[in-house]
């Protein structure tokens, strides 16, 4: 533990907007998530490219894709899930901000999956083009 | 040796007058370069704008881009402040300096003449640092932390130069430690460790010691050599030299130096420095400039330290062995550094330092490795002039966000034919430099990734920072990474196979960060090699990768066509009842259509008992599993998450086709014929259907072993399906044995209320626990040795061909190359869970071939053997 140098594997200002509960439980959650909330990839990345990348942090659970309300296409984010707490803070260290396909992508600690959340929540359909505003 | 600790000097004490110093006086550019830049403090946040978090930030970015005139100004103004405000602010300051000199090692010097000068007029501050410091090295030796120890000495050297505890004291530390050499049985691990932090500590402070107490310095010195003797032989009698050899990166006759074991290296280069008077010209020493007023101060005593049994044993109880890059070309471009100079160990272990302790931000630990030429003197580092000050030539402050926007559009920089940092145009400073810093960084980082059996950190956060450094340092890295890129693949064919494979995916996952660019043309003569020459196999796998990372069109248009003969084929499935004329092509189309329709497991179940008398009844069983698993995996081919999904369903179906040996061997044929234009897609299958048992390990090492997959021996895919079979039979052992140790020993934070009926139920638990214990760690115990056992029997076929067809050197043939290389690694990676059936090992593998056992063979259970002997051998010889 450093206490000099600021660890990368800290959660960032990033919240799931429709978390049932309180800061609290949400600060817990990610203190032992497995799940990473992916963004800023290419709308034609595809899961393969994603699984090569994340598999060097460790073997990945499941890969769920972010789709498209309306559409039910790819919409640029996804929820990558490992086994264990300590692979998601490895890829908020090695990966948040690498590229993957050309775009330097963004990782955030989760808590963790839920139905439904696959589907992009802006009016339009799709996510994440605010949250990239915000970095 | 009972001297009396420490000597208190007393003489009159001269106040040190720093009237026009105070906390006005703080130094505003400083303070605002590391508001914004990389200095957070992370521990309890004290507000923004406090005093502690003030005087925090003044102290970790004091040394930062400074001048060594700047450095000497801005020590006394922090002295100043730290005096005026220690009162209030004790444990955060102690706490802060603690923090400094063991997370930001590369200033050491600089915190030990700041409390220096602190001491003067306040002696108390004195004391309680010498204390806390005192406490920490006990803490790390304690807690196992070499590292920790290390720095915590290097801090006592500095606090000696400074002359807050004596050199007679600095030396009695170094005896406490040195006291553990004279133990019965000691473990050569142990002392290795305790000799390596003892020597590389005391390059910063020898010079004081030399003047001092040379006597005193002498006698240590000799009692360390009598352990460099004593060492030799002891690794001369359990044949250790088969471990050095076994974990070079460079393997055979044609290396261009001497990979030497690191702490002999460190020895040698200690003796240099004795040679030169102790004197290293690359260090900054503030403290000189202070010696006047320094001498005037009190001097403390030092506890005794005692070393727990359990210290020793860094890098897994393995020696090391240096690794260079830049060595034995003939290209004026590139410093050969001279290794057996001090300061080349110096600045390798800053370095090192540096990475360990800061694997936790890459940005960070890229950003101090830039300015590190800051932290020695002035003529060290080729084309860095750190004596022009920083205020003038870097007032921008990078912020975040504009780094950012930039590493998008920024070219790789590799074809720079004239790297800036060998310009010597506006170096006349530094004529006399020896180091070149961006090959220092280029080869520390590659030490790691090549580092055997494994690097302490994974293989992605070196892969990482290297792209930092590259951000980091645009104008002077890229080429000089290029450079050590051309000299790597120029001796593939010299390297260690596991280090080869480490190569190719590190450099295709880089290159997937800088658009894929390189200049693949310079390698074009390579083609003309045998298509199993490492070369040749290097640029396929390095191909086949990046279009893992990319997608296929993308990368064959980024290839010239020169290369098209080993550029992979495109991925796609083989699904062998596509074709209308197959006899059961409708079978399959009905079923795969039920499938698609996610039809239930009873229903799909129906429909084999409907088509089962139409097929030849010896092969019903094994043409039900064809089709059903081609089905299945057809209709999961969109995506990872697809075939996740349809075998989830269809889970009770695959297991109860998937019953005996035969079945699942099967199994792994078919997904292996299936996906065998997608090896991705088939080691992310064979992984899932391991986790759901549908198959198991033995299969798959079976599979593996077959005959059409010896074809297959230079391909990473093959290598990285073994290996993760493995490491998952491995980890089930160590998940079990995590789980069986929390229960025999529960957490003591957790208040014990367990009533006798929950001892019971624990008890049981513990029973079954210790089954499933027992049967993971047989079948550990069966996979690999069935492992070693096919790897022997392929190999000595081999060989046999070999005798044959009187080819003399079984090396000189490439396939024998890679897949001996692979075997090697097997052996070393898995020795420690080898060796706890060494016996049965040997009687199995090596006894019932015995004569026959070709020596090559034998040589790897013998590195096993060997691996084991050095982990646990003593030093025999009386060091007193």
């Amino acid at each position: 533990m450093t206490n000099i140098v600021q660890p990368l594997c800290v959660p960032s200002s990033y919240k799931d907007q429709q978390y049932q509960g309180l800061s609290t439980d949400f600060a817990k959650d990610l203190s032992n998530s497995m799940t990473l909330y992916v963004r800023n990839f290419s709308f034609y990345t595809t899961e393969e490219q994603i699984y090569e990348l994340f598999s060097k942090a460790e073997e990945i659970k499941r890969i769920i894709m972010g789709l498209d309300k309306f559409q039910k296409t790819p919409c640029r984010f996804c929820f990558v899930e490992y086994y264990h707490h300590q692979n998601a803070l490895d890829c908020m260290k090695y990966i948040n901000s690498t590229k993957l396909d050309k775009r330097i992508i963004r990782t955030d600690l989760d808590p963790g999956y839920r139905d439904s959340r696959q589907f992009g929540r802006e009016r339009s359909g799709g996510q994440g083009q605010v949250h990239d505003e915000y970095r | 040796m009972d001297h009396e600790r420490g000597s208190r000097r007393d003489s009159g004490k001269k106040r040190y007058r720093d009237d026009d110093r105070r906390s006005g006086g703080r130094d505003r550019r400083n303070r605002d370069r590391g508001r914004s830049s990389y200095i957070e403090v992370q521990e309890q946040q004290p507000a923004e704008d406090s005093p502690e978090k003030r005087l925090t930030t003044l102290l970790i970015i004091l040394g930062d881009k400074m001048t060594p005139k700047e450095i000497t100004t801005n020590i006394d103004k922090v002295a100043s402040i730290l005096k005026s405000e220690y009162s209030k602010l004790e444990t955060h300051v102690l706490k802060t300096i603690k923090n400094c000199f063991m997370e930001l090692p590369m200033k050491s010097y600089i915190y030990g003449t700041l409390i220096g000068l602190v001491n003067v007029t306040r002696s108390d501050v004195g004391v309680k640092v010498v204390k806390m410091t005192s406490q920490t090295l006990q803490q790390c030796l304690n807690e196992g932390n070499w590292r920790g120890a290390k720095l915590s000495l290097k801090f006592f050297g500095e606090l000696t130069n400074a002359n807050v505890i004596s050199p007679r004291t600095m030396l009695d530390v170094y005896d406490d430690l040195l006291t553990a050499l004279d133990e019965q049985n000691l473990k050569m691990s142990r002392a290795d460790t305790i000799v390596y932090i003892v020597l590389a500590s005391l390059p910063y402070v020898a010079t004081r010691l030399r003047e001092r107490c040379p006597d005193v310095l002498e006698s240590m010195l000799a009692k360390i050599e009598r352990y460099f003797y004593a060492r030799e032989r002891t690794i001369l009698d359990i044949d250790g030299s088969v471990v050095r050899k076994s974990i070079q990166p460079y393997v055979g006759p044609n290396v261009p130096y001497e990979q030497q074991d690191m702490l002999e290296l460190l020895w040698t280069q200690i003796q240099n420095l004795k040679s030169n008077d102790w004197v290293c010209p690359n260090l900054l020493k503030p403290w000189s400039e202070y010696d006047g007023v320094l001498i005037t101060a009190d001097q403390h005593e030092v506890e005794k330290f005692v070393v727990p049994q359990e210290f020793g044993g860094m890098n897994n109880s393995l020696p090391t062995t240096s690794f260079r890059i830049f060595v034995g070309l003939d290209d004026e471009s590139i410093k050969e550094h001279d290794v057996s100079d001090i300061s080349y160990f110096i600045i390798n272990d800053v370095v090192d330092d540096i990475l360990d302790i800061m694997e936790v931000n890459r940005k960070d630990c890229a950003k101090y490795l830039k300015d590190l030429p800051y932290c020695f003197a002035p003529d060290t580092f080729i084309g860095k002039d750190t004596t022009v000050s920083a205020a003038k030539t870097d007032v921008k402050v990078e912020s975040e966000t504009k780094m950012e926007t930039e590493e998008d559009s920024f070219p790789n920089n590799w074809t720079n034919d004239n790297p800036p940092s060998v310009d010597t145009t506006n170096t006349n400073q530094n004529i006399t430099a020896n180091f070149q810093l961006e090959q220092i960084i280029v080869e520390s980082t590659f030490k790691n990734i090549f580092q055997l059996p494994q690097p302490k950190y994974k293989y992605i956060f070196y892969h990482s920072l290297l792209t930092e450094v590259c951000k980091m340092m645009h104008e002077t890295f890229p080429p000089v990474l290029g450079k050590a890129i051309g000299i790597l693949f120029d001796r593939v064919d010299i390297m260690d196979v596991e280090c080869c494979y480490r190569f190719w995916n590190w450099f295709s996952h880089h290159l997937s960060n800088f658009s894929f660019i390189w200049n693949w043309k310079d390698w074009e003569s390579s083609l003309q090699f045998d298509p199993l020459h490492p070369k040749v196999c290097f640029l396929r796998e390095t191909f086949q990768k990046m279009v893992r990372y990319s997608y296929y069109e993308r990368i064959k248009s980024t290839i010239p066509d020169e290369f098209s003969s080993i550029f992979p084929i495109e991925p796609s499935t083989s699904f062998k009842y596509e074709d209308s004329t197959h006899p059961l092509h409708d079978l399959a189309e009905t079923l795969l259509g039920k499938i698609r329709k996610r039809a239930s497991n009873e229903d799909v179940q129906a429909y084999f008992k409907e088509i089962v008398t139409a097929l030849p009844p010896k092969e019903q069983d094994q043409t039900i599993r064809d089709i059903f698993v081609q089905c299945v995996l057809m209709q999961g081919c969109k995506s990872f998450s697809h075939v996740l999904n349809v075998i989830e369903r269809y889970l009770p179906i695959l297991q109860s086709l998937n019953e005996s040996p035969e079945d699942k061997l099967h199994t792994v044929k078919i997904v292996a014929e299936f996906w065998k234009r997608n090896t991705q897609f088939l080691g992310i299958l064979l992984d899932k259907l391991l986790n759901y048992r549908v198959i198991d390990a033995s299969s798959i090492i079976t599979w593996l072993f077959t005959k059409e997959m010896e074809t297959e021996v230079s391909k990473s895919y093959m290598w990285e399906i073994m290996k993760n079979t493995i490491n998952k039979v491995i980890s089930r052992v160590k998940q079990v044995q995590y789980k069986l140790d929390t229960l025999i020993n529960p957490r003591t934070d957790i208040i014990d209320i367990t009533s006798d009926v929950d001892k019971k139920v624990n008890s049981e638990e513990l029973r079954s626990l210790e089954n499933t214990l027992s049967n993971v760690t047989r079948e550990q115990k069966e996979v690999l040795l069935a492992l070693v056992n096919l790897f022997v029997g392929m190999l000595d076929e081999r060989l046999k061909e070999y005798i044959e067809q009187d080819i003399q050197d079984p090396m000189s043939q490439y396939w024998f190359w890679w897949a001996y290389g692979f075997f090697k690694e097997i052996g070393r990676c898995y020795q420690p869970q080898m060796s706890t059936f060494m016996v049965t090992l040997e009687t199995v593998i090596i006894d019932p071939l015995d004569t026959k056992t070709n020596p090559i063979i034998a040589n790897v259970i013998e590195m096993i053997k060997a691996f084991g002997r050095m982990k646990e051998a003593s030093v025999v010889e009386d060091l007193s």
